[in-house]
């Protein structure tokens, strides 16, 4: 029973904490912009995080060190480095997305200006980082994002014509192009596999000290919770696309996000979404965070997590502790906060391959794994995904370019 | 060797004509229309968006802070792309037509956000009524330029 508990609290968890501010902002603008006409891509992208959370977590309940611990020690230093940069660079561009998120989120609920709360939500994140267990902070921030299903009851209560969403599925709407088709089809993508997710979920992993005996949560939480995670975007794209898509509303604001909601739910659904708002960024700025300790310290081979005691893993707190702050202080120069996620989100998108390749490496590796290497199936997806993460590498930046951030 | 050095050399081909497209995107008649275009897409979308939260409002969906901060949003994206439009080069006859056809609709548009926005901030739902109507017929406006200037 209490290994049932475990799991399913594990699950819970997954789905609450797989939406963050790039999955708001991308299905939002997506959903207002192409209908449900992009939705194939969070499926796809959906199955690409499973399979590579999957390698990761498996990775780090087998050989007991987490997926990028490894990858120095397997590929060497200037390919580990190589990737350390894009990694950290697209994570701290991520965090500081997160906190902005947190800001807007609190900006919705107070109207004070989100730049009055960038500062203390910084400072907050940081305590909590500093101070709250592992465990407390991934399962409080990730149930609260469960918060964020409203979209689903929002999206019945609306009582769309399914039908007509589903006729429109092979047309591009009168006044798009292919070229921001394929823009938002990039950023889509790219909200879905993050590439904090999977430092995040392999680190995690050795953080709880998972063991072979783990691998059933570790994958209850990636084939359970990831897709039912993935239902939420599809959600919040289906919330705009029934909204917005037939006003020719572009969605340019979080506010705008949750108006479906406040249409459907009246004021009682609105405090619920934005709750949810503030806990999926929230807990994707503390995972973000955690990420950017991650990846510099297991790079270093400095001690590092939440288990060890901050006077031994100085370097690893010292490291969270200056990404929180340039993210904070990123915000701070008025950038706007979803102009800074639709960037972060490219850069994603052209980090990809950096963060994916490796872990199909070392999940290959009979080392480090012995028999739990990846079987065919598995080789096969993650050959296949790598492929399409390349094409959605190399097409970000002109696509990014071509359309003006997806303006045309 | 030579390899990475042609491959950085296509990168920052590639970002080099990127850039030069987009800072002569706006120096032509063309360039113009799709500035046009944008501007007129943007203002479409507040005032739909302060529609829309009108409607909410009316019904009692809103709660105040959220109802004050998404009209400002909107709100403020008007008034960027008004200026947008402002300080966008006119280079031709066909650019300045154009010009003259959306600026009206602009301004039309920032006083019937306006006014919605200051009747649902003083919860006056006679003036609100008035302001959707006016709100209706701009975004009917902006929508009818974007379909005969694509």
């Amino acid at each position: 029973v209490k290994r049932a508990l475990a799991v399913t609290l594990g699950i819970l968890t997954a789905i609450g904490g797989f939406v963050d501010i790039g999955d708001l902002v991308a299905n939002g603008e997506s959903g207002a912009r192409f209908g449900l006409r992009l939705s194939w891509v969070v499926v796809v992208g959906v199955i690409g995080i499973c399979v590579y959370a999957e390698m990761a977590g498996r990775v780090a309940a087998v050989s007991k060190r987490p997926v990028f611990d490894l990858v120095r020690e397997r590929l060497g230093p200037r390919v580990a480095l190589a990737n350390l940069a894009g990694s950290y660079l697209v994570t701290l561009l991520t965090l500081s997305a997160e906190i902005g998120g947190v800001a807007l989120a609190v900006e919705l609920l107070t109207d004070l200006p989100y730049l009055l709360w960038v500062v203390p939500a910084g400072v907050v994140m940081w305590l909590v980082l500093w101070r709250v267990r592992f465990e407390t902070m991934e399962r409080v921030f990730g149930l609260a994002g469960l918060a964020l299903v409203v979209f689903l009851i929002a999206l019945f209560a609306l009582h769309p014509s399914w039908s007509h969403l589903a006729d429109e599925a092979g047309s591009l709407p009168a006044d798009e192009n292919w070229g921001t088709y394929g823009f938002f089809a990039v950023s889509l993508f790219a909200a879905a596999l993050t590439p904090y997710e999977v430092f995040f979920f392999s680190s995690g992993g050795v953080e709880e000290g998972w063991t072979r005996r783990d691998l059933v949560t570790s994958r209850a939480n990636v084939f359970i919770g990831f897709p039912l995670g993935g239902i939420l975007s599809l959600a919040i794209m289906g919330c705009a696309a029934v909204v917005f898509e037939p006003a020719g509303i572009r969605v340019d604001d979080l506010s705008q996000v949750a108006i479906p909601v406040g249409q459907a739910l009246g004021q009682i659904g609105l405090v619920v979404v934005v709750v949810g708002f503030f806990a999926a960024t929230f807990g994707a700025a503390l995972e973000t965070g955690l990420s950017a300790g991650y990846t510099v310290a297991q790079y270093f081979g400095w001690a590092w997590g939440k288990l060890v005691r901050p006077r031994a893993a100085a370097r690893f707190h010292t490291v969270v502790l200056v990404s929180v702050l340039v993210g904070t202080v990123l915000l701070l120069t008025t950038i706007d906060p979803v102009e800074l996620t639709e960037y972060s989100l490219v850069f994603s998108a052209v980090a990809l391959p950096l963060t994916y390749l490796p872990i199909l490496v070392v999940a290959n590796d009979r080392e480090y794994l012995g028999d739990a290497v990846n079987g065919r199936l598995t080789n096969i997806l993650g050959v296949t995904y790598l492929v399409i993460i390349l094409l959605v590498a190399v097409a970000a930046i002109p696509l990014m370019i071509i359309t003006g951030m997806g303006q045309s | 060797m030579p390899m990475r050095w042609a491959l950085a050399g296509g990168a920052v081909a590639v970002v080099a004509v990127g850039v030069t497209l987009l800072l002569t995107s706006g120096s032509s008649d063309s360039g113009f229309r799709d500035t046009a275009l944008g501007v007129a897409h943007d203002a479409l979308s507040a005032v739909r968006t302060v529609d829309v939260l009108s409607t909410a409002d009316q019904n009692g969906s809103l709660l105040p802070t959220y109802r004050s901060r998404a009209a400002h949003d909107a709100a403020t994206g008007l008034t960027d792309a008004a200026r947008e439009l402002e300080s966008a080069d006119r280079p031709g006859p066909g650019s300045v037509s154009l010009y003259e056809r959306l600026d009206p609709l602009l301004r039309t548009a920032v006083a019937a956000v306006g006014d919605a926005e200051s009747a649902m901030a003083r919860q006056d739902m006679g003036q609100l009524a008035t302001a959707k109507s006016r709100l209706r017929a701009t975004g009917d406006g902006l929508a009818d330029f974007v379909r005969s200037t694509r």
